[in-house]
């Protein structure tokens, strides 16, 4: 969900892209790049996001990766779902009533 | 549908991800060199930050596989190419069990060609055979009987559950016209046989309605083969006039070359059966000749029409009483009908094929095992890696697949010649001939030799992949190369494939040993009959210009005169049953001082109409009274000579010369008595009965008949001499058709032909399975004293007799032996009983099977022992040094 919602922003190749949500989250998920390019693949083969070779800003050839619409359809769609239950889970931990 | 597509891209899809993730870590070290670190340190620090690289990549790629294919694939190639490394374990392999195959295949086809195709007429699930029954007999035939002429008719009119009935009988024909002239078994049938079977002429048409009424019927339909041979496919034979026994037919249609009804083929000719008023009348029920079909109503089962012929059976005795009494009807299916002919010899052919399978199964399971010790290594490995055990046994049980889809693939192809062998062998059984030629490979016998051989794979691999893969990891891994001799599973395993194979090789063996005793009984029993220097030919005099009895006597005694006179020839005669060549005729009799019976309830005999020198001519001996004599003619009172075993039977007590007896031969109402003169030998009437059964001869000048079968003795080969008969029959009569002429020797030949020809397949199943068993055990064996090398060069070393440990070892292989023969003859007892498709009293008495059990035994035995002292005999010649450094 954290890929698509990146890639929603803009297009990036893997390693730009690990070093975003390292950054944004401000080192709180360290993304393990042993699992990204798994996720990444398991994306490319349901069609969430598209692949293309390109040039990166270090002059290195590299794939970069774009969000599809039905990504993006996706992308709403978990975090919907990910907000309501974050929303369920605040109202049972909430403290108030005992 | 995607991952079809990304399927064919796949490879460029990997390299596209090894070349990204390398990327990836080149940026990752760029960074980091970038803030200070040394190249080296860098490629280091990011490597661990990244992870396991190729277990990321193994993951990444993991996303595009489709898993169980893929893996059965890698285990496919693996597998071939583990067979390819061991070529002389693969090449035994397969062979062995495409030889199980192929044996299995080429009997397949056979059971397939004669049982499970059905006649080729339309819908034949709907066509019934209606039978008569009589339910007091027991015993072989007496539950399908024909059907005599005015049941039909009655049957015919009061049945619901039919469409409609018809009938047919066979009619013997001779044909004359351009050509030489020729005796045909043909068809007579009812004018709507075609139509209620459904098929219709290739060429004209079949009978139309009331062709079957007298005036109308000179009509005739060719069968496909008689219309290539005789009319060279002529399309103008329609219309045209042929000379049958001397009246006029007309062609009207020829019928379709893929026509077959029963196991016979399709006669040469049918014409429409004209019922003679007698046989319509209800005392003629008692004459039962035509075989009846009929065609069951839509929602009508099989049951329910059996049910309604035994109520019309029924009604029909009580409205005709004292006619037919006890008799009832039946319909069974055709296909039943036709099956039944062939099931017993077939299903025992399976039997047997089937042991041999298995056999080729424990010889190549007992192959796997010998070779999984060596393996244990290569297992360990893998599940040190990571394997689970059902994917080590997956792994196993593929190869077993490999080995059998190429064993069952050369079986195929061994079955084709097998089945080309086994057609042209039966091709020579005339009766089966036709059937013969539709053996083939069909689809039905490639679809049961895949099954066969997949079933295979799984019965020889499940077992050693289990054992295989059940390894103690520390122990294999920690001994570096050292084959384990064995863990305790697989000696007993070991040990049970050993007494397995012993126990069916056994049964074989006596299988095929009853069979053949069975045989050679039959042969060393004699026939009662001199059969060297006899030649023998058939005579059907055609109803033109030998119309009457007296003119047939007239022709048969001329004949055999001419014969008399022909240099060369010791004795001619004429019989109108040839012993072993035609089946024998039974009529029921009558004893003068008797109560007198109803014809159903009298006593039977085989009934022979014969010439004066006929029993010196087959070397039948005279017992007492006198032969027949050229003074016993046609004005002369009645006589009749009678066999040993109708005095026997009848006239236990009394001599049996000078009584009269009365034979229902001659078709008359109330025959005259006939004074019994002579008693002459037994023969046997064909190959398979055991027991005497009452014959009665009768001088042929007093009761006429116009087929007959001339025999004559000669002084040199009988062979040579057949040009000289014809020359002999034609100066009688030109136009005479003579058939089947043989000598008496090959007619012996050929009655046993039916037995033989079983006789032959056994043996050579029996014999295949028993070389696999013979190389299998004695394999297995060798193996297992083998391994046990290191074992006797220690016992040996610490000073143990050669003598001794010979004994220990083959003590070993005869407590095997023991076990296996006696498991075998506890699976073998039934065979005791083995019917071999004769009828009870055909068979030689049970108590005289013992000695085939006995040498049965003996034999194996004697395998057993050999095959353990062989090989330990090797071993103990063996240098004990030698064997102690043995690993």
């Amino acid at each position: 969900m954290m890929i698509l919602r990146t890639l929603k922003r803009r297009p990036l190749h893997g390693y730009a892209l690990a070093q975003h949500i390292k950054r944004t989250s401000d080192d709180l998920l360290q993304i393990e790049e042993g699992s990204l390019y798994p996720a990444l693949q398991r994306l490319l083969k349901e069609e969430l996001v598209k692949a293309e070779w390109g040039v990166s800003s270090t002059n290195r050839r590299v794939r970069i990766y774009r969000l599809t619409k039905a990504g993006a359809r996706h992308l709403e769609y978990e975090v919907s779902r990910f907000e309501r239950m974050l929303e369920g889970v605040t109202r049972v931990l909430a403290p108030g009533e005992s | 549908m995607n991952w079809l597509k990304h399927m064919f891209s796949r490879r460029k899809l990997y390299g596209e991800l090894s070349e990204e993730i390398r990327e990836h870590l080149g940026e990752m070290i760029d960074e980091m060199v970038a803030s200070g670190m040394s190249r080296e340190d860098a490629t280091h620090a990011a490597r661990r930050q990244f992870g396991n690289v190729m277990l990321a990549e193994g993951n990444s790629r993991d996303v595009w596989r489709w898993a169980p294919i893929e893996d059965f694939l890698l285990d496919v190639r693996y597998g071939a190419r583990m067979l390819r490394k061991n070529p002389g374990f693969t090449a035994v392999a397969i062979v062995t069990l495409a030889l199980g195959v192929a044996v299995n295949s080429t009997v397949f086809s056979a059971m397939n060609g004669f049982m499970l195709r059905g006649p080729r007429i339309k819908d034949p699930a709907r066509v019934v055979v209606i039978v008569t029954t009589d339910p007091l007999r027991e015993g072989w035939g007496w539950d399908r009987q024909p059907v005599s002429a005015f049941d039909f008719a009655a049957w015919r009119e009061q049945s619901q559950s039919f469409e409609d009935m018809a009938a047919s009988e066979s009619g013997d024909f001779a044909l004359a016209g351009e050509g030489e002239p020729e005796r045909l078994t043909g068809m007579r049938v009812s004018a709507n046989y075609f139509d209620v079977l459904g098929v219709s002429a290739a060429l004209g048409r079949t009978f139309s309605f009331r062709e079957d009424q007298s005036g109308r019927n000179q009509v005739v339909i060719l069968s496909h083969g008689l219309w290539e041979r005789r009319f060279g496919s002529n399309p103008k034979a329609i219309g045209q006039v042929v000379r049958l026994d001397g009246e006029a037919y007309t062609v009207v249609g020829v019928m379709s070359s893929n026509y077959r009804l029963g196991v016979y083929g399709s006669p040469p000719l049918w014409m429409p059966l004209a019922f003679a008023p007698e046989s319509l009348l209800p005392k003629a029920r008692e004459n039962r000749t035509l075989e009846v079909m009929a065609r069951m109503k839509p929602g009508v089962s099989v049951e329910r029409a059996k049910a309604e012929m035994e109520a019309l059976a029924k009604r029909s005795e009580q409205t005709y009483s004292g006619t037919s009494k006890g008799w009832s009807a039946s319909a069974i299916s055709i296909q039943h009908y036709i099956s039944d002919e062939f099931g017993v010899g077939m299903r025992l052919q399976m039997g047997v094929v089937l042991v041999v399978l298995l056999i080729a199964c424990v010889n190549i399971a007992s192959l796997q095992l010998a070779r999984g010790a060596v393996r244990q290594r290569e297992f360990a490995v893998r599940a040190a890696l990571g394997a689970g055990r059902l994917r080590l046994v997956r792994q196993l049980l593929v190869e077993s697949l490999l080995i059998a889809l190429a064993g069952g693939g050369l079986g195929l192809l061994l079955a084709c010649w097998g089945v080309d062998l086994l057609r042209r062998g039966l091709s020579s059984v005339a009766d089966i001939s036709p059937l013969a030629r539709e053996m083939t490979i069909d689809q039905n016998v490639i679809l049961y030799t895949l099954c066969l051989s997949a079933l295979t794979a799984i019965l020889f691999g499940l077992a050693p992949a289990f054992h295989q893969t059940a390894v103690d990891l520390h122990s294999t891994l920690k001994e570096g190369g050292r084959t384990s001799s064995g863990s305790k599973a697989r000696h007993r395993t070991q040990r049970v494939l050993v007494t397995t194979e012993i126990a069916l090789a056994l049964v074989l063996l006596i299988a095929a040993g009853v069979f053949v005793q069975e045989i050679l009984d039959r042969i060393h029993a004699g026939f009662g009959i001199d059969a060297n220097h006899v030649l023998t030919a058939n005579i059907s005099l055609s109803r033109a210009g030998h119309k009457g009895p007296s003119q047939q006597a007239a022709f048969f005694q001329k004949a055999i005169q001419r014969l008399e006179a022909t240099p060369g020839v010791i004795a001619a005669g004429a019989t109108s049953t040839l012993p072993l060549g035609d089946a024998e005729r039974i009529v029921t009799l009558s004893i003068e001082g008797r109560p007198d019976l109803s014809p159903a309830e009298r006593a039977r005999t085989g009934y022979y109409a014969i010439s004066a020198d006929y029993l010196r001519t087959l070397g039948i001996p005279l017992i007492r009274g006198r032969t027949i004599l050229s003074s016993d003619s046609g004005q002369a009172p009645p006589v009749a000579l009678v066999n040993q075993e109708f005095v026997r039977r009848y006239f236990p007590n009394e001599e049996a010369i000078g009584k009269r007896i009365r034979l229902d031969a001659s078709g008359l109402e109330r025959p005259g008595w006939s004074e019994i003169v002579g008693v002459v030998g037994d023969v046997r009437n064909s190959f398979e009965e055991r027991k005497h059964a009452p014959q009665v001869y009768e001088p042929f000048r007093q009761k006429p008949t116009s087929v007959m079968t001339l025999v004559v003795r000669t002084g040199s080969d009988p062979g040579v001499f057949a040009g000289m008969l014809r020359r002999a029959v034609w100066s009688v009569d030109k136009d005479q058709p003579i058939t089947a002429v043989q000598t008496m020797n090959q007619v012996m030949v050929q009655s046993g032909d039916d037995m033989r020809v079983v006789n032959i397949l056994f043996g050579t199943f029996a014999g295949l399975g028993l070389a696999l068993a013979a190389v299998g055990v004695f394999g297995l064996m060798a193996y297992t004293v083998a391994q046990r090398t290191h074992e006797i060069g220690i016992r040996m070393a610490l000073g143990a007799r050669r003598s001794e440990v010979l004994r220990m070892v083959v003590k070993k292989g005869m407590v095997l032996g023991a076990v296996g023969i006696g498991s075998g003859l506890a699976l073998a007892a039934p065979l005791v009983w083995l019917k071999l498709g004769l009828a009870n009293d055909e068979l030689l008495p049970f108590g005289q099977r013992g000695p085939v059990f006995l040498a049965a035994v003996f034999v194996i035995g004697l395998a057993a022992l050999l095959a353990s002292y062989i090989p330990a005999r090797q071993a103990t010649k063996v240098d004990p040094m030698v064997a102690l450094r043995n690993e």
